[in-house]
C-alpha cells in the first residue's frame, strides 16, 4: 500500500469547456488569494468545489475526496470523469511534466517517451505556475527531455522566475543539447541562479554510457553539454542510476566524476525505480542492492572524502552498511512511496527512503529487515 | 635513479609497463579499485564555498579566456566567500517540504514575523505532551544515530550523552551550537520537514 495519496481520482464533473485549471481553496483563502480569478475553484465544504464564475465548474462526487485538498492544483477536462491533481501543497516533491519526448532511450527508463507532438504542455505549465503556492521552496520539471521544448523551456523558466521567485527549479534533463552554446546560454539565462540542472551520467566512458542510455553518441554530447553549462556558471547535479550495468565501473565513475567535473554540486546514486522499461528489461538490470555495497562504498566514499556532497537515493536503510546512512535520502515521493510488511516494526522506518510502489517480490532485497531500539542503542558504541 | 623507476614512480604501480601493454590502465582515472577510501568521511573537511573559488576551478578545467567570467559573477547572490566546514551541506532536491501551509495572507493581519513557516507557531504556542516530547527525542536521537552520532540509547530521555551528540552534530553542520532541538536542528536532522 503506497504512503501517499495517488495523483488521480475520479468525480462528476460539470461546465468544463475544453480543459480546466483549477486551484482549489477555501472561502477565506478565495479571499485574499493572487491567483487569477477564474481558476479560483472553492470548497463547498462536503467534498464538492466550484468556480467563481457564472456558468461554474462544478466537481462533486470525487470516488475518493482525499486525493485533493486546498491548494492543489488540478486538470479537468471536458468529457472525462479524471481529476489529475498537478502540483500538490506540502508534497515532498513536485514536478511539472514538460514533454513525453526524448532523444534516449534509457534501459531502465520509468517513464518511456512517446514521439508525440505535445507542445501543448508549455502552455498547460505556463497556466500552471500562477496556480502555484508562492513560498513553495522547490519545484522540479522532468519528462521525457525538457530541452526539446527549445524555447518554450526558456519561456516556462522565464515565467517560473518572475511568478515564483523563491523557488528552487530542479530540471531533469541528459544534457545533450546544450552543446549547443546558443540554447545552452538561452536556458542557463533564463534558469538564473536559482536552478539546478540534474544530468545522468552512467559510465566513466562512452560505450558503455551510450549502451544505458540507448543512444550512440551521447556520452560524448552529455559531457560537452557538461562543458557547457559549468563555463555559463549553472548548478549541475550528476545522478546515476544504479543497475547491473553501471555497477562494475561505479568506482571509476566516481573518480572520473571528481576528476573530470569537478563543478558538480551533487552526485546523487540512485537505486533502480522499477517502472517502465526498468520493468522489461528486469532480468538484464536486476542486481540485489546487498550484493553492491561494496562498489557503491567506494564511490561515496571517493566523492565524499574530496568534498563532494553525495546522496543516495531510493536505497533502504537495512540494505547498506552504517557507513553510509549518513547519504541516504528519503528520496521517494509519497503517492509512490512504500514499506515492506517487514517494516511494520522497525524503528528506523521514519527515517528510510522505504520502496517504491511498484516493487512487486522481483525487486526485494535479501536485506530487508527490521531494526530494534535495543540494536540501536548498544551496536554504536 | 634509472628513467624507468621514475616514470614509475610517477605512474605508479602499474608504471610505463602498463602503459605500453595495456593502455586502457594508464588513463583510467584513478586507481580506486586498489586504493581503499577510508570509509569515514571527515566531517572537518574543508571546501571551498566561495562561488569565485568555484570560477577559479573551472578556469582550469576549461581554459577559457578570463573576460568571458566576469559575466557570471552575477550568478551568485553569494552570501560572503572563505571556507565553510562540513559534510551534506546540502540538502536534496525532493524538498523538505514545509507542512501544509496557510496562505500568505496579502493584507496582513497581524504585525507577521519574517520567521519560519507553520512549524514556529507550533513551537512556541502549543506546549507538548509528556509522550509527544519522548517520541520527538527518540526520533532525534535516531536520527543522530543514522548520521553516526552517539546519542546514547534510544530511550526518548534528553540525556546529557544526547545533548553532547546534538552539539556535535550542530557544530558539524555549522548551526548554533546548544544541543537542544531547536528548530533548525530539528529540520537538519530531517525530523520536521
Amino acid at each position: 500500500m503506497s504512503l501517499g495519496r495517488p495523483l488521480h481520482t475520479h468525480g462528476e464533473l460539470k461546465g468544463v469547456r475544453h480543459v480546466r485549471l483549477l486551484k482549489l481553496m477555501t472561502w477565506e483563502e478565495a479571499s485574499i488569494t493572487t491567483v487569477p480569478e477564474a481558476a479560483r475553484c472553492v470548497s463547498d465544504g462536503q467534498g464538492g468545489w466550484h468556480t467563481l464564475e457564472s456558468a461554474p465548474v462544478v466537481v462533486s462526487g470525487l470516488r475518493d475526496p482525499r486525493i485533493v485538498a486546498p491548494g492543489d492544483v488540478v486538470r479537468v477536462r471536458e468529457g472525462s470523469s479524471l481529476i489529475s491533481v498537478i502540483w500538490r501543497r506540502g508534497a515532498r516533491a513536485n514536478s511539472l511534466f514538460a514533454t513525453e519526448r526524448c532523444n534516449s532511450l534509457c534501459l531502465m527508463c520509468s517513464q518511456p517517451p512517446r514521439e508525440v507532438a505535445d507542445d501543448w504542455r508549455v502552455a498547460e505549465m505556463l497556466a500552471t505556475l500562477p496556480l502555484i503556492d508562492q513560498d513553495a521552496t522547490h519545484l522540479g520539471i522532468t519528462g521525457g527531455e525538457p530541452t526539446l521544448l527549445g524555447p518554450g523551456l526558456t519561456d516556462v523558466l522565464e515565467a517560473s522566475g518572475r511568478l515564483l521567485p523563491q523557488t528552487q527549479l530542479h530540471v531533469l534533463t541528459n544534457g545533450r543539447g546544450f552543446r549547443d552554446a546558443g540554447a545552452a546560454a538561452e536556458w542557463i539565462g533564463a534558469g538564473g541562479p536559482r536552478t539546478t540542472w540534474a544530468v545522468p551520467l552512467y559510465a566513466d566512458g562512452a560505450e558503455l554510457h551510450d549502451e544505458v542510455v540507448g543512444a550512440p553518441g551521447a556520452f560524448d554530447e552529455t559531457l560537452e553539454g557538461l562543458v557547457e553549462l559549468a563555463t555559463r556558471g549553472a548548478r549541475v547535479e550528476i545522478r546515476v542510476v544504479l543497475h547491473r550495468l553501471t555497477i562494475p565501473r561505479l568506482p571509476q565513475l566516481a573518480a572520473f566524476i571528481y576528476r573530470r567535473l569537478p563543478f558538480v554540486e551533487h552526485v546523487a546514486l540512485m537505486g533502480l525505480e522499477p517502472m517502465g522499461f526498468a520493468k522489461t528489461n528486469r532480468d538484464r538490470l536486476w542486481i540485489d542492492p546487498a550484493d553492491y555495497v561494496d562498489e557503491l562504498r567506494a564511490a561515496v566514499f571517493h566523492l565524499a572524502n574530496r568534498g563532494l556532497a553525495t546522496s543516495i537515493y531510493n536505497i533502504p536503510l537495512c540494505v547498506l552498511p552504517r557507513a553510509l546512512w549518513p547519504f541516504a535520502r528519503q528520496s521517494i515521493s509519497e503517492w509512490k512511496n512504500a514499506y515492506d510488511p517487514a517494516c511494520s516494526g522497525c524503528v528506523l522506518r521514519e527515517h528510510c527512503a522505504g520502496f517504491f510502489t511498484s516493487a512487486g517480490p522481483a525487486w526485494k532485497s535479501r536485506a530487508i529487515r527490521q531494526f530494534s531500539e535495543e540494536e540501536l542503542s548498544h551496536e554504536m558504541a | 635513479m634509472k628513467w624507468l623507476e621514475k616514470v614509475t614512480l610517477l605512474l605508479g604501480a602499474g608504471g610505463p609497463v602498463a602503459l605500453f601493454t595495456e593502455p586502457a590502465l594508464a588513463v583510467s582515472p584513478a586507481d580506486v579499485d586498489r586504493i581503499a577510501e577510508p570509509a569515514h568521511a571527515p566531517k572537518d573537511l574543508l571546501m571551498f564555498k566561495d562561488p569565485a573559488q568555484r570560477e577559479r576551478l573551472l578556469l582550469f578545467a576549461a581554459h577559457r579566456s578570463h573576460s568571458s567570467h566576469s559575466s557570471h559573477s552575477s550568478h551568485y547572490s553569494g552570501s560572503g566567500g572563505g571556507y565553510a566546514a562540513p559534510v551534506p551541506l546540502y540538502t536534496p532536491p525532493p524538498a523538505p517540504p514545509s507542512p501544509r501551509p496557510t496562505p500568505t495572507p496579502r493584507a496582513s493581519s497581524s504585525g507577521s514575523t519574517t520567521a519560519g513557516p507553520a512549524v514556529a507557531p507550533l513551537m512556541s504556542s502549543t506546549r507538548l505532551a509528556g509522550t509527544e516530547i519522548e517520541d520527538m527525542v527518540r526520533k532525534v536521537q535516531l536520527a543522530l544515530i543514522i548520521r553516526q552520532y552517539d546519542p546514547g540509547p534510544v530511550d526518548g530521555a534528553l540525556s546529557a550523552k544526547t545533548k553532547a551528540a546534538l552539539s556535535k552534530f550542530q557544530a558539524d553542520r555549522g548551526l548554533t551550537v546548544s544541543g537542544f532541538m531547536d528548530l533548525q536542528t530539528l529540520q537538519a536532522l530531517d525530523v520536521l520537514r
